[in-house]
């Protein structure tokens, strides 16, 4: 197959896992497909440097967390994020990690050894915060309904 | 060392995902069968939660 096909076969396939991700990471939508495309442009550049010892998934979740932290390091953009623009009431209110460990295991249904690899921490540091995440929301949940 | 509430829960997560060790498991038990509390947390982590909703909304 000819690389560009190839390209255009991962960026079909995967383009939408990154995309949430990046509104995981970063609560706005419109930076999220920036930053998709910034992913997508520098995991072509290096697509040698895959070696199959993850799913495809999670190293460009990985890259993509890369490009985020870059993005937040040009400190003209620290206050441009807004976190309101991804309607999951209660994760976006929680702690960062949980929001994000609880997305990638309820929604992407990612494993913990694999959120583990993306955020850089141990597969139980993963596990204890879906977990605490998974508590949070439920109380959040039970008070709302209380409150009705 | 008193084996508190505390300690309980830091391992209640891989007892309930099944990676606790043989000892672990067996404190975790025993711990459960005195304490209400604890077995509580025990049966929420059990319990599937609707999630939240999923919806992008563009401004």
């Amino acid at each position: 197959m000819q690389d560009s096909a190839k390209e255009k076969d991962i960026y079909m396939e995967y383009a939408n896992i990154v995309k949430r991700f990046l509104i995981s990471l970063s609560g706005n939508v419109d930076l999220a497909d920036d930053l998709t495309q910034e992913t997508f442009y520098q995991a072509y550049k290096s697509i040698h440097r895959y070696n199959g010892n993850c799913k495809m998934s999670v190293w460009l979740c990985q890259i993509a967390k890369h490009v985020y932290f870059d993005y937040l390091k040009e400190e003209k953009h620290l206050q441009k994020v807004d976190l309101d623009t991804l309607d999951l009431f209660a994760v976006q209110n929680a702690k960062k990690s949980y929001g994000q460990v609880f997305w990638l295991r309820a929604y992407e249904e990612m494993s913990f050894k694999e959120i583990g690899e993306i955020l850089g921490k141990s597969e139980n540091w993963a596990r204890v915060n879906y977990y605490r995440a998974k508590e949070w929301i439920r109380r959040r949940m039970e008070s709302d309904e209380n409150n009705l | 060392m008193k084996i508190t509430c505390d300690i309980i829960n830091d391992l209640l997560p891989s007892y309930v995902d099944g990676v606790c060790s043989e000892d672990s498991c067996k404190l975790v038990e025993e711990h459960l069968h005195d304490c209400a509390g604890c077995s509580q947390k025990l049966k929420y982590m059990k319990n599937p939660i609707k999630c939240p909703e999923y919806r992008l909304q563009k401004k």
